[in-house]
């Protein structure tokens, strides 16, 4: 059926839409608008005595396949074979260029077709030779590998966040009013019939007065929320950044973790960051009106097959000028951003000094769905702790008595973790460790006997003593817990059977290897770098690659010195971690491209 | 999310090609082998990709395997790495001054100075001749072999395994079914039981301290329609009659005897595993020494309703997400791959 909107089918510089004319003295065109294929699911499926049926995963997904059938015409022999000469240079390419579809709809987005390869075929059809010697017109069919997913014409940034203007000096919080109680909240759920009956209620903990709602979900599946209305003004005078202090309840496994989102009237604003605090994680809001009057707190969860109950526990409302993980005074940034498009898409992470003091010459680069929690302000006991501004974590410690930390389970998603460590020493050292839930304050509980543990031989080749190893990996908590029970806490150990005291430790980090993953750049503390950038293949290289800048040498890729991680954005929030021994609130920005099924269009949030 | 990468000779895989159908295997004494296809283009042979480069196989960015680029094949874009526990198979027992030793930490300290083997030495493995000392006497030739003949020769006598860490550690260790790492889910999976390779007594031959020729047996009797097999190890030199009977307790430990041994391994995905907590495991944390429980499969030899064996081999294919766990006493490991162990031949 003829298209009767306007479309268009481009590959590279060639257009093959029919209407199109080059110019010249010859013509590519396609034939038919083509089919645009599927992105093949790999399904494996699992035997289990448990149910009935396959438990089925899909693994990942494979390429698709186009075959567009095109037909050259000329005004003779020379033409003929120019624009066959201009299909095989683009069929032969290197890297074939992308094909570009706009579909025949208003408002249709371009769609963009990543070719792996391309072959080509002359078609030989019934009366080619009278085709070729009546009408001056070939035949040929060309045959598509693509990547599975389209993605948009144009690259999507998300900004850097400005680093604060005095960067040196301590950060300004102020409370805005503290909490007092269930008299100034008012509770609802996201939907009458998504929860049961809505509760609230106040307490303390430690001296800190908190207001909590909490319901159990009836629906089962989808994304559902609690929100808390707060019936006093909220103002910002002037400061960038509003700061809500909360805890959420854990989610059962295999899900991003629950979050937090602000609303203000029917607008509704995403976390900038999420920074961990002792009662569970600040949310940093920006862009909001500086008074609100009725400020919308919900928490976010995905919920699952089961009725548990949800928890929205609020701690402190506040404004702030910059955002900040605590006690490591700017050297570590947690932020978050929301990635666009429906389908999973790499990024270009970068990591930029600007006119700051240099990046240093360690960085850690986490992204992933799930906040980060350093261990630093979760230590329980350890040899005796020194303060160092020199520190990414602004303290250390050795390794001469055994390092515990106790975090809450309500800080962890349920996953596989790795746990990477900051630390310093020369030659190999053997480590051990152990992870065990325990009560929240330390003592046994039924499946603290189960221990996690493994010792690791670190070896430092370098001659810069700190380096950034990986310790270990293991599920965390190591026994799945439900999430009634969140007062629980994971205990991390860290000890050596001897020499312990010839390690010092500056920060360990568990990352989630499940919903993220990270990069580990170490570079001789000579040469200091200004700015990082992870690049994934499908930006601007044809491989992975990290590409580090030094002040006054030019820039060149810096993998080998690295762990390199693959940077894979799902879409919806995104955590992004890092860390590095220089440079203070270092500004991270994100380029990719959104990707999706079969069309490209605004993202659902985009509208508010 | 994270993915597995490959290190050869200090470059990440990832930056330098595309690479997939990775497979890492682990056998009872560690790292063992790994395998994965990688096409390059026919101008694209890399020095640095050369046999002999050290390979280091990476999982949310731990090493979990190592070894040395074995056969690098461009053509087929197929590359195979051998393992470094599998390092002690090309290193003689050598004295500092080149002479040969059944001497356990002399031999491991030797071939570590020599280069022969990338291993650190974490456990004392005794300093007294195993197989009799050499230039001593002209009846029995007293080279006990590779590094790991002799190993397996400490290991058997002590009743205890050898292994070499993914961090390149030599340790003992003690592999016992009594406290399973890992449990299998109901249904998963199923261990065949085999008949084959039976023993119910052992007889050895050995020369005592007088060189007299002399007959050690274990267990003391042998139970009614029970099979006997006979073995010698008068290549070992002269040695008491405690020491050949725990030589003996150790070739019928080590070849499962008294016991049925199992037919199949088990092809599982990271659903079908859990941890004793109740976790989905780390596919590449698996490893031979680790003790698996099967939930749900009667076990043949005590009743039990559920089945625990030590684990003897691990293959993991991320791209497939699956890992096949291979129990110690499948019928490969039979009574005459035992007595090579045992530099003991069938008498």
């Amino acid at each position: 059926m003829p298209l009767s909107q306007p479309h268009s089918l481009t590959w590279g510089d060639i257009d093959l839409s029919t209407e199109a004319d080059t110019g010249q003295s010859w013509r590519i065109e396609m034939l038919a608008v083509p089919k645009y294929g599927n992105p093949k699911p790999i399904i494996d499926a699992v035997e289990s005595l448990l149910v009935d049926g396959d438990l089925a995963v899909i693994n990942r997904w494979g390429n698709r396949e186009l075959v567009v059938d095109v037909r050259i015409c000329g005004d003779d022999g020379i033409a003929l074979a120019q624009a066959e000469a201009a299909l095989m240079a683009a069929a032969t390419a290197e890297r074939p260029d992308p094909l570009s579809w706009t579909p025949p709809a208003l408002d249709g987005a371009t769609a963009v077709f990543e070719v792996v390869t391309c072959t080509i075929e002359r078609g030989y059809g019934e009366n080619w030779d009278h085709d070729e010697s009546k009408r001056l017109h070939r035949y040929f069919t060309l045959t598509f590998e693509c990547l599975p997913w389209v993605r948009d014409a144009d690259l999507t940034t998300i900004p850097a966040i400005p680093a604060p203007t005095s960067p040196s000096t301590p950060a300004v919080y102020e409370t805005i009013s503290s909490i007092s109680g269930v008299g100034d909240w008012s509770p609802l759920p996201c939907h009458a019939a998504h929860f049961g009956t809505v509760t609230e209620d106040s307490g303390t903990l430690g001296s800190n007065t908190w207001y909590r709602v909490y319901a159990s979900n009836t629906l089962t599946a989808g994304t559902v929320f609690l929100q808390a209305e707060r019936a006093t003004s909220t103002s910002l005078a002037g400061f960038p950044y509003l700061t809500v202090d909360a805890e959420l309840s854990s989610q059962a496994a295999g899900g991003p973790a629950p979050y937090l989102r602000i609303a203000v009237g029917t607008t509704e604003y995403d976390p900038v960051a999420i920074a961990p605090i002792p009662e569970g994680f600040r949310y940093y809001f920006t862009g909001t009106p500086d008074t609100i009057a009725n400020l919308k707190v919900r928490g976010y969860w995905q919920v699952e097959a089961l009725r548990t109950t949800r928890r929205l526990r609020i701690f402190e409302i506040g404004r702030t000028d910059r955002i900040e993980v605590d006690g490591s005074s700017g050297l570590q940034v947690a932020r978050t951003a929301v990635v666009g498009g429906s389908a999973p898409t790499q990024a270009a992470i970068s990591l930029d000094a600007e006119a700051m003091p240099l990046l240093g010459s360690t960085a850690l680069i986490y992204t992933g769905r799930t906040p980060v929690a350093p261990l630093r302000p979760f230590r329980i006991s350890s040899s005796a702790v020194t303060t160092d501004t020199a520190m990414i974590s602004g303290a250390k410690h050795t390794l001469a008595a055994p390092t515990v930390y106790r975090i809450p389970v309500a800080r962890l998603v349920d996953a596989q973790y790795a746990l990477l460590a900051r630390l310093n020493f020369t030659g190999s050292k053997i480590i051990a460790w152990q992870a065990r839930i325990v009560a929240a304050d330390g003592t046994d509980i039924p499946g603290s006997d189960l221990i996690a543990s493994g010792s690791t031989q670190l070896t430092n080749a370098t001659t810069d003593p700190w380096m950034i190893h990986t310790l270990a990996t293991l599920p965390l908590p190591p026994v799945a817990i439900d999430d009634a029970a969140s007062t629980h806490a994971v205990e991390i150990t860290l000890s050596m059977a001897s020499g312990g005291s010839a390690v010092t430790v500056d920060e360990v980090w568990p990352l989630d290897s499940d919903n993220g993953d990270w990069t580990v750049i170490h570079e001789p503390s000579a040469f200091q770098l200004t700015r990082i950038e992870c690049r994934s293949p499908q930006i601007d290289a044809p491989r992975p690659a990290v590409i580090g800048t030094w002040d006054g040498y030019g820039s060149q890729d810096i993998t080998r010195l690295t762990v390199p991680g693959t940077h894979l954005l799902r879409p919806g929030l995104l955590h992004v971690f890092t860390a590095t021994d220089m440079a203070k609130y270092a500004e991270c920005a994100i380029t990719y491209y959104r990707r999706h099924g079969w069309h490209p269009g605004p993202d659902a949030t985009d509208a508010t | 999310m994270s993915t597995p990468n490959i290190r050869v000779a200090g470059r990440w895989l990832s930056r330098e090609a595309r690479f997939g159908d990775l497979e890492v295997t682990w056998g009872i004494h560690g790292a063992e082998q790994a395998t994965w296809e990688m096409p390059l283009k026919a101008t694209e042979r890399p020095a640095w990709l050369g046999r002999g480069a050290l390979v280091q196989v990476y999982d949310a960015s731990l090493c979990v395997w190592q070894g040395t680029l074995a056969q690098p094949d461009f053509d087929s874009g197929q590359f195979a790495a051998i393992g470094i526990a599998r390092q002690g198979e090309s290193a003689a027992c050598l004295t500092s001054a080149g002479a040969v030793t059944s001497a356990p930490n002399t031999a491991i300290n030797a071939a570590i100075a020599r280069g022969v083997v990338s291993w650190v030495r974490a456990a004392d493995f005794g300093s007294t001749p195993i197989a009799g000392a050499d230039a001593t006497g002209t009846t029995s030739d007293p080279d006990p072999g590779s590094l790991t003949n002799l190993l397996d020769l400490w290991a058997n006598e002590q009743d205890k395994q050898w292994r070499v860490t993914d961090d390149g550690r030599l340790i003992q260790a003690t592999d016992s079914e009594a406290a399973p790492t890992w449990l299998v889910l109901p249904g998963a999976a199923e261990l065949g039981v085999a008949d084959d390779n039976a023993l119910d007594r052992l007889f050895l031959r050995y020369v005592d301290t007088s060189g007299y020729y002399r007959t050690a047996s274990y267990p003391a009797s042998t139970p009614a329609g029970g099979i006997e097999r006979r073995a010698s190890i008068i290549s070992r030199g002269p040695m008491d009659s405690a020491r050949a009977s725990a030589i003996a307790a150790g070739i019928y430990n080590a070849a499962q005897a008294g016991r049925t041994g199992w037919t199949n391994s088990l092809d599982l995905v990271a659903e079908q595993i859990i941890t004793p907590g109740g976790k989905r495991p780390r596919p590449s944390a698996i490893r031979p020494g680790d003790t698996t429980k099967i939930l749900g499969q009667r076990d043949p030899r005590s009743g039990s309703p559920s089945t625990s064996v030590v684990i003897g081999e691990v293959t993991w294919r991320p791209s497939e997400a699956r890992v096949q766990i291979k129990p110690v006493g499948k019928v490969a490991r039979t009574y005459d791959e035992i007595l090579v162990d045992f530099k003991a031949v069938a008498a």
